[in-house]
């Protein structure tokens, strides 16, 4: 095999150190930082998916000094623009924006689009073919009625198996919960407390979908939606966009002395559908995501000051945490209810109110989340400051956890 | 900064082998159409794969199998099963409306893989258990739907 990875030029090969024990070409990964970051409210908003993402980028635009004409292409996490009658973002959003000479591209991975769309600019920077790149997301889905949306929902899982069996969204994670309470005990209070927790955080989050801190019997009174899951132990169905800007270190160090970095990126798969898995209650893909992330930034878990993960049920943050490592497994649904995953808490989740309470505009969810860390890291997360905050873990699955992103970003270098 | 790049440190991948496939080939695998198994299933026998390699079972399609082996067989499994984990469906995508509400569970067959099928007449938690024997029983109406045996 010839080495002619991004590392080398023209597939000159470099010096024997860059190959492994194997033969294989290594990539000499650039460091990636994020310079600027933006985001509509996450709502009911009455902006087309275009504006949306269109207003988000704007924004993190405005909160760097660089010109959009030093971008070098983009990735928008997407996952229902057709229901719009609109596709081929990336072009629509770049001519928006004055280079329409620049390559854009949607990727879609169901809920984790946001995710894997900082993935891919990431890669594009560390391997060397891109100096500043657009990680942006939309979603716009309050155009559609519940039913419509519910079944475009259902399409992201294994829809021959599962959707077309008669499952929704919530069903599938409802019998994550039922398998959970079966194995550990699991109770609905104990789910409770997660949304309580979330919705305390989202209700100091000016751009959150639910602004609205709630209570125990909100939550265990609220309506069935896919019981044992209520109506609030579910996110709501968001509109919203969100962007960051990623750079080379080397740009990155032009506009700031203390850059935030992208320490460590992890993507990951699980079998697709839920049932063929062997254990209802974990997502191997997460396990695996955040090993690579953590190793990759050489952190371990417990220099993790605070995590956005990815709640789009209570049980979903429970099996997350468990998943991730911060808590045993058959231990996550406890933490909220003990005040360990609070803001201010021993190891905060979700400060920003989570999928949960800040909202889940699908394609968008992911690349708030990094937008949300960026902002902590900065010290600008306003009521929502985690103090002291240096390192934070964002977490965005698809479907199940058929895609799994895990980044961890840290305030300065190593 | 060398050596810290998705992959180093992994044991060596396998050797690559030399592509046998006719370039020209324009006929899909057999096994890839799902019709024949869906064709199957709604006759009344519950159809998918086995790895005759690891014995890894799924109706979901196996070309390959996560152990690695490409020999896939179809299997027939059983019609009855239990009731592993399931939830109460009353807000469902468009094929089930007139259905709603229902159980959609995930349901363990007694000689087969885990499948997932739904349950009418289950409008609240109580009226279904993990646990419960269930039968696969087709009928004109969408999906896989299993009745309590």
């Amino acid at each position: 095999v010839r080495p002619c990875g991004p590392g080398s030029r023209r597939g000159i090969p470099r010096g024997s150190e860059a190959l492994s024990e194997t033969g294989r070409s290594l990539p000499t990964m650039r460091r990636v930082c994020v310079i600027g970051a933006g985001s509509t409210k996450y709502g009911r908003l009455k902006e087309t998916g275009r504006e949306m993402l269109t207003e988000a980028i704007m924004q993190a635009f405005a909160s760097t000094e660089l010109d959009p004409r030093q971008v070098d292409g983009a990735f928008f996490g997407n996952a229902f623009a057709v229901t719009e009658r609109q596709g081929h973002l990336g072009p629509l959003i770049m001519s928006a924006l004055g280079i329409p000479d620049k390559p854009a591209s949607t990727v879609e991975s169901a809920c984790a689009s946001g995710g894997t769309a900082v993935r891919e600019a990431f890669i594009n920077i560390a391997g060397g073919f891109a100096d500043v790149m657009i990680a942006g997301g939309v979603e716009k889905v309050s155009q559609l009625d519940t039913l419509t949306a519910t079944s475009y929902f259902a399409y992201g899982s294994d829809f021959a198996f599962e959707g077309g069996n008669g499952c929704s969204f919530p069903g599938l994670y409802a019998t994550m919960a039922v398998a959970h309470m079966g194995r550990y005990g699991t109770t609905e209070e104990d789910l409770a407390h997660i949304a309580v927790k979330n919705h305390a955080n989202g209700a100091k989050n000016p751009k959150a979908h639910l602004q609205k801190a709630i209570k125990i019997d909100d939550v265990l009174k609220s309506m069935v939606v896919a019981a044992p899951l209520k109506l609030y132990d579910a996110c709501p169905f968001s509109d919203g966009a969100a962007a960051v800007i990623l750079a080379s270190e080397e740009v990155a160090k032009k506009l700031t002395d203390e850059p935030v970095y992208i320490a460590g990126s992890g993507r990951a798969g699980s079998i697709a559908a839920l049932h063929d898995r062997d254990d209802l209650t974990t997502i191997p893909g997460t396990k695996l995501a955040t090993q690579q992330a953590l190793k990759m930034a050489k952190l371990e878990l417990k220099d993790v000051d605070f995590a956005e993960v990815h709640d789009c049920f209570t049980i979903a943050e429970a099996i997350a945490t468990e998943d991730i490592g911060f808590f045993k497994h058959g231990t996550g649904h406890k933490q909220a209810r003990e005040g360990v995953t609070a803001n201010g808490g021993k190891i905060p989740i979700n400060p920003s109110g989570g999928l949960k309470a800040k909202g889940h505009p699908v394609g968008a969810t992911g690349v708030g989340q990094v937008a949300e860390t960026y902002w902590q890291l900065l010290g600008e997360a306003g009521g929502l400051q985690v103090s002291g905050a240096e390192v934070g873990l964002t977490h965005n699955v698809g479907a199940t956890g058929g895609s799994v992103a895990v980044h961890v970003l840290r305030r300065g270098a190593s | 900064v060398t050596g810290h790049g998705p992959g180093h440190g992994k044991a060596a991948a396998p050797a690559l082998t030399k592509a046998k496939a006719d370039p020209h080939q324009t006929e899909f695998h057999p096994a890839i159409h799902m019709k024949d198994q869906i064709d199957k299933i709604r006759n009344g026998t519950i159809t998918g794969h086995e790895c005759q390699n690891c014995h890894r079972q799924s109706l979901t399609p196996m070309m390959r199998c996560t152990c690695g082996s490409k020999d896939i067989k179809e299997a027939s499994f059983s019609s009855e099963g239990a009731v592993e984990s399931f939830t109460v469906q009353v807000v469902a995508s468009e094929q089930f409306i007139n259905e709603v509400p229902f159980a959609w569970a995930i349901i363990k067959l007694d000689k087969g893989p885990r499948v997932t099928g739904w349950i009418p007449y289950v409008a609240k938690q109580a009226d279904l258990k993990v646990g419960q024997r269930v039968k696969y029983t087709p009928s004109y109406k969408p999906g896989m739907m299993f009745e309590k045996a």
